[in-house]
């Protein structure tokens, strides 16, 4: 376990990423974080400042951690390089001490701690020695956390025998060796969680603890998977630990209350955040180089069969898509509370009024950008992230045309989550016109021609076995529900293609008039199982018409939902974390909830049916 | 999979049955014991002495053919076994002596008739007519008797008879009976009509006990015997005899237009344009439930397709049957046909290939991409002279997109065709087709299509095309490859695993029906061999010693590149494909 750890810790690649995780060790060891990784830079040198707990003489110390990534060696000791440690240890002992210890700390002993994933090469260690031996003073010691060092604390702090069953860490133990097979490490991390979770109804302590525990355990995962160049892993169990994190963590963030214990669990929920936002990142960008190559990521998945292809293609989109929407829930973070992002990125996103905003202020706020004739492109900011990757995403579905229809009716998440994509993104409808167009026309195609069109299955084994059968049985089986042909309707009107629209009408009353046709939305019961799984809920929106123009099938689902509808309430959106009801949806297989389209869907048809102004 | 070895050799018995004596042979002939006795012997090619035995045996009072074939013991016989025996007294009969000549008839009838639905099964009634040559007076019995209607025969037996009597004005005589009119008709076909008196004389006979009769048979048998008597090299039919055969083949019922369908390869000197004319005209009736009439209509064409003279009705038949909305026939009917056409001059088979391309319709297309030879499952190269076609730049276009997507599973010839409208291509003819050969052929085929593309001689006309295709394809390859691994996309063991189950299954499904199809099926045993790389097998010799053979195994292959998209994007090939089939001209 511990030679595990300390790989982990080696294979860190930034510095920011033992800093990241640092305070968590600290606090799952007693230390008293007072001062956390900053923004822009360190603090005189000081990345963690933490106040020891008691010693036998019940003496607290003041801890100053200044960190590097990797093994300590001549150039990361006193080279040129700007995050050199030796620059850092002086600015600390001239600067940092004397100005910047809080004041009900200045006459606590002080402990720097050169801190770092590996250890202190040989060459160096001379050196080391010295400069301690020189600068130790009765008030002023030195001491020394390298891998091994921060690997035992691990072990035997945050995943000791006392703290996480034996189970739990066979479990992890496993996740860890078996990453070159996915799934199985997958399986394998969810026992880890569901051992973690049994703490749900447990106070706040031990719910914080066993966030902890989960955070360094997707962590090590991560660092792991990274090193082996297979991600798979990593993402899917990121947003497990997310979403189960959410769902530990969420009572003390919508309390929002100043208890030391509440915003120990919500830093340690920031964490997860970040953690799942960096594996997002890392996944994003090793497959966006490719995008724009004609069917090379198609013949990526390498395999004989076009369902497996058209399975990881959706997967895909869809992970793409769900970048985009936390880079845009990130930037308006930024640009509302500024101040409150230099918390860090788990703060929450802050509305015009003040208030977190919630999914269903996106909604209203998000406008389908309809192109008329003659109408210029709307402009797209270079910085704007959201429009970026929404561009990227969208030249991977005009790259991989099986994009244009998914195999099984549950890639209508992921096509739900793309669409919402570009919805925040801004850009002009003439970018998913075609797409959309593709869409309709493939379904229409495979439809009446009884080709691979969409089913219902949701195993893998199901999905194999309706698409190798063309009888007319398996089709009416295969086809008896959809969630996609009301997506794809209210998309097309809000678009302003009502003509693909009525080819979607005219298949719903003719060759799948025996397709209940159906959105999904939470439920007054979602709150307790959304996060994480644990049984259905939630309402199916059935027996939607679909109408040749949209205006119908929209209007239907907007008097279902009602008001007020309870996506409102789910803590994710109360709290203004709404990208986290995305994230359940796209990893349980749920379809996206009405709620962050259907208003803007309606205005856009509205507005294109209400008569030329004079 | 070991293929199979050749069946080990039953050892039968190791020496020849001894023929019994004659008061035994009898015994055994009446209570059908002989049959067995024959079987053994005639696996030891020992019928002659048996011949001869079986003929003095029959020369008795007591016994004769009849009883011997009504017994069960013959009734039981069928396949192999029966045919042998039928074979053997085939032999027997014309030596047979003492015989009442209706007994005889009815004795070959029955030997027909156990025969069943089968060509070879008529063959007694040779040996039935060689023994009323044998001596006549048994032929004139037997047509005194049925005259005077105190026997009964069947047509066949009466027709050998009067042919065996070779007495063309008995024949005639008897035409205007209807119950002797079928045997008459038949034995006219081939009696002696060697003047043109004399075939005149047949076809107003004909004309007037025949043609108005309402008898599908007899009327198919008429319209054979005016074309028969006619299949000489210095005979044509006249005016008369055309105009009395296209009465014939008005509303033709089956059994007329089977004949009709036979007519050309059975008599193909009588053939003139408008004798094939007529023929193909009502052939048209045929309809795809007539397996047995499309056979030798396949015959025919092939025979007509070999005459320049006719060759062209021959296509133009096949092409309107095989176009037509309904009745319409499958070109696998005329699979012969098609065969000549392939190996016949390419300029011929080109021609014919374009036209269906331009105007055929989906089905007909669809059996022809079916039915190109494969050439190692790539398809055959196709080097069409577009120049000589007389086709429109835009004609041309749409024949080159049907063609790349009928013949897409065949991506030598969907890209040799393309190549070839290439050769003589104005510059937008030669951008359009330059971008089809690179979507969907080398998007898809990185393989054949490629290969091919690369042989093109720098003489070549479309060489200078061909260079930046390659150029372009190899650009898509290296993009593809651009990849490297990326594990995250792959599909889990599990999903693999399924998969294979399932892929392996559909294989396995697909053997046991080509099996089934496979003509060597029933022919022989099929042995599997566990173990091994050469089969030894052991058989005795017919001199009674054991010996063996050792057969070493050959491992049989074939390999098909199958298109990238249909992995990645099979909707959007599909789709792509039935665009380009149903791309029309702009009116």
């Amino acid at each position: 376990m511990k030679g595990i750890i300390r790989e982990y810790l080696a294979s860190l690649r930034e510095r920011e990423e033992l800093d990241a995780m640092l305070p968590e060790l600290l606090s799952a060891l007693g230390y008293t974080v007072y001062s956390r990784p900053q923004i822009g830079g360190r603090q005189y040198g000081v990345d963690v400042a933490a106040l020891s707990p008691p010693d036998g003489a019940g003496d607290v110390r003041v801890c100053l951690f200044s960190v590097k990534k990797g093994d300590l060696t001549r150039q990361e000791w006193n080279g040129n390089s700007t995050q050199a440690l030796r620059p850092s240890l002086d600015e600390i002992i001239d600067a940092y001490i004397p100005t910047r210890i809080p004041p009900q700390y200045k006459d606590h002993k002080v402990t720097i701690c050169l801190c770092f994933g590996g250890d202190i090469v040989e060459q160096v260690r001379q050196e080391v020695t010295g400069y301690i031996d020189r600068y130790t003073t009765p008030m002023l010691s030195f001491e020394e956390w390298n891998g091994d060092r921060i690997a035992g604390h691990l072990v035997d702090g945050v995943l000791s025998e006392e703290l996480a069953p034996a189970g739990a860490r066979a479990h992890f133990r496993k996740a860890v060796a078996l990453l070159d097979e996915p799934d199985a490490a997958y399986g394998h991390f969810q026992k880890l969680v569901q051992v973690l979770m049994a703490t749900r109804q447990q106070d706040v302590t031990a719910r914080t603890l066993a966030l902890r525990q989960l955070y360094v355990c997707t962590w090590v995962l991560f660092a792991w998977a990274r090193d082996l160049g297979n991600l798979e892993a990593a993402y899917r169990t990121g947003e497990l630990a997310l979403l189960s994190g959410w769902e530990l963590a969420k009572t003390e963030i919508a309390a929002g209350d100043t208890r030391k214990s509440s915003e120990a669990i919500r830093e340690t929920f920031a964490g997860i955040l970040q953690l799942y936002l960096t594996i997002s990142q890392a996944f994003v960008l090793k497959f966006d180089p490719f995008v724009a190559l004609p069917d090379a990521l198609a013949l990526s998945v390498n395999s004989q069969s076009p369902l497996d292809v058209n399975l990881k293609l959706f997967d895909l989109l869809g992970r793409f898509a769900l970048f985009g929407i936390w880079q845009d829930w990130h930037r308006r973070q930024l640009d509302a509370a500024a101040e409150d992002v230099l918390e860090g990125p788990a703060a929450a996103p802050v509305s015009d009024s003040g208030e977190p905003a919630k999914a269903g202020d996106v909604a209203e706020a998000a406008e389908v950008a309809t192109a008329k004739e003659g109408d210029e492109p709307p402009p797209v900011q270079s910085v704007d992230a959201v429009a970026v990757v929404t561009r990227r995403l969208l030249s991977l579905v005009a790259s991989n045309p099986a994009l244009g229809l998914p195999a099984a009716d549950h890639g209508a998440t992921d096509l739900g989550l793309a669409l919402f994509c570009w919805l925040r993104s801004g850009l002009g409808a003439e970018e998913v016109d075609g797409w959309l167009e593709d869409a309709v026309g493939r379904l229409d195609f495979t439809i009446r021609t009884r080709g691979r069109y969409p089913t219902i299955g949701r195993a893998y084994q199901e999905l194999m076995t309706e698409h190798a059968d063309r009888s007319d049985d398996v089709f009416k089986a295969a086809t008896a529900g959809s969630t996609l042909i009301p997506l794809l309707a209210v998309w097309t009107a809000a678009i302003g293609r009502t003509d693909l629209t009525a080819v979607l009408s005219e298949l719903s009353q003719g060759e799948l008039a025996h397709c209940t046709m159906q959105l999904w939305s939470p439920g007054a019961d979602s709150e307790a199982h959304l996060y994480i799984n644990d049984d259905s809920h939630g309402r199916a929106l059935s027996g939607l018409r679909i109408d040749a123009d949209g205006s119908g099938v929209i209007g239907a689902v907007e008097r279902m939902l009602g008001s007020p509808r309870s996506l409102d309430n789910l803590s994710a959106n109360t709290t203004g974390y709404y990208p986290i009801i995305l994230v359940a949806c796209r990893h349980w297989r749920l379809p996206v909830p009405p709620e962050f389209y259907i208003g803007a869907a309606s205005r856009s048809v509205a507005a294109r049916a209400a008569p030329p102004p004079p | 999979m070991h293929s199979s070895a050749p069946e080990e050799t039953n050892p039968v018995a190791a020496t020849t049955p001894d023929l019994p004596a004659t008061a035994e042979l009898r015994a055994q002939i009446k209570d059908g014991r002989v049959f067995d006795l024959i079987d053994r012997r005639l696996r030891h090619d020992a019928d002659a002495p048996l011949v001869q035995a079986f003929v003095e045996a029959l020369d008795d009072p007591t016994l004769s053919l009849l009883a011997v074939l009504s017994t069960p013991a013959f009734e039981a016989l069928s396949g192999f076994r029966f045919w042998e025996i039928q074979r053997f007294l085939t032999v027997v009969i014309p030596k047979l002596g003492r015989t009442d000549p209706v007994d005889m008839s009815h004795a070959v009838e029955r030997l027909v008739r156990q025969g069943g639905q089968d060509g070879a099964a008529g063959m007694p009634f040779t040996a039935l007519r060689a023994w009323f040559q044998a001596d006549v007076s048994r032929a004139a019995d037997l047509v005194a008797r049925v005259r005077a209607s105190d026997a009964e025969v069947s047509g066949a037996s009466l027709a050998h008879a009067l042919v065996a009597l070779d007495d063309t004005a008995l024949a005639m005589q008897l035409m205007s009976s209807p119950e002797t009119r079928e045997a008459a008709v038949r034995a006219l076909s081939e009696l002696p009509h060697q003047t043109h008196a004399e075939r005149t004389e047949l076809v107003e006979a004909l004309r007037t006990h025949v043609a108005d009769v309402e008898d599908d048979g007899l009327k198919g048998l008429a319209l054979d015997v005016i074309v028969q008597v006619h299949n000489t090299a210095e005979a044509t039919l006249d005016a008369n005899a055309l105009a009395l055969a296209a009465e014939l083949l008005e509303d033709a019922g089956d059994v007329t237009l089977y004949r009709a369908a036979m007519l050309p390869f059975a008599h193909r000197k009588a053939m003139s344009s408008e004798l094939v004319a007529a023929l193909l005209r009502t052939l048209q009736a045929v309809k795809p439930e007539h397996g047995g009439t499309l056979d030798m209509l396949d015959h025919a064409l092939t025979t007509l397709s070999e005459d320049p003279r006719f060759s062209d009705a021959a296509t133009q038949f096949v092409t309107t049957v095989i176009n037509r909305p309904a009745p319409r026939l499958s070109l696998n009917a005329f699979d012969s046909w098609f065969r000549a056409l392939i190996v016949g001059p390419p300029e011929r088979f080109h021609a014919v290939l374009i036209d269906w391309l331009l105007n055929g319709s989906a089905e007909a297309l669809a059996e022809v991409a079916h039915s190109l030879p494969l050439d190692d499952l790539r398809g055959i190269s196709l080097e069409v002279d577009f120049s000589r076609l007389g086709l429109s730049e835009p004609e041309r276009l749409i024949v080159c997109r049907r063609g790349v997507s009928w013949f897409f599973v065949h991506p030598i010839t969907a890209a040799s065709l393309a190549v070839s409208g290439l050769r003589s291509a104005g510059p937008e003819l030669a951008a359009a087709l330059s971008e089809l050969i690179y979507d969907p052929l080398l998007v898809n085929y990185g393989g054949a299509a490629y290969a091919y593309l690369s042989a093109i001689a720098e003489s070549d006309p479309a060489h200078p095309h061909a260079a930046p295709l390659l150029a372009r394809a190899d650009n898509h390859l290296e993009n593809l490859r651009l990849t490297g691994v990326l594990p995250e996309l792959h599909p889990s063991e599990h999903e693999r695993f399924l998969e294979q189950s399932r892929y392996a299954d559909e294989m396995s499904k697909a053997m046991k029906a080509a099996e089934h199809k496979s003509v060597f099926a029933n022919l022989f045993p099929k042995l599997l061999l566990l173990y091994g790389r050469t089969a030894v097998a052991s058989f005795r010799t017919t001199d009674g010693q054991d010996s063996h053979q050792e057969i070493a195994m050959q491992s049989i292959s074939a390999s098909h590149e199958l298109p990238r998209r249909e992995i990645v994007d099979p909707i959007g090939l599909d789709w792509q494909l039935r665009s380009l089939k149903t791309t029309r001209l702009k009116r």
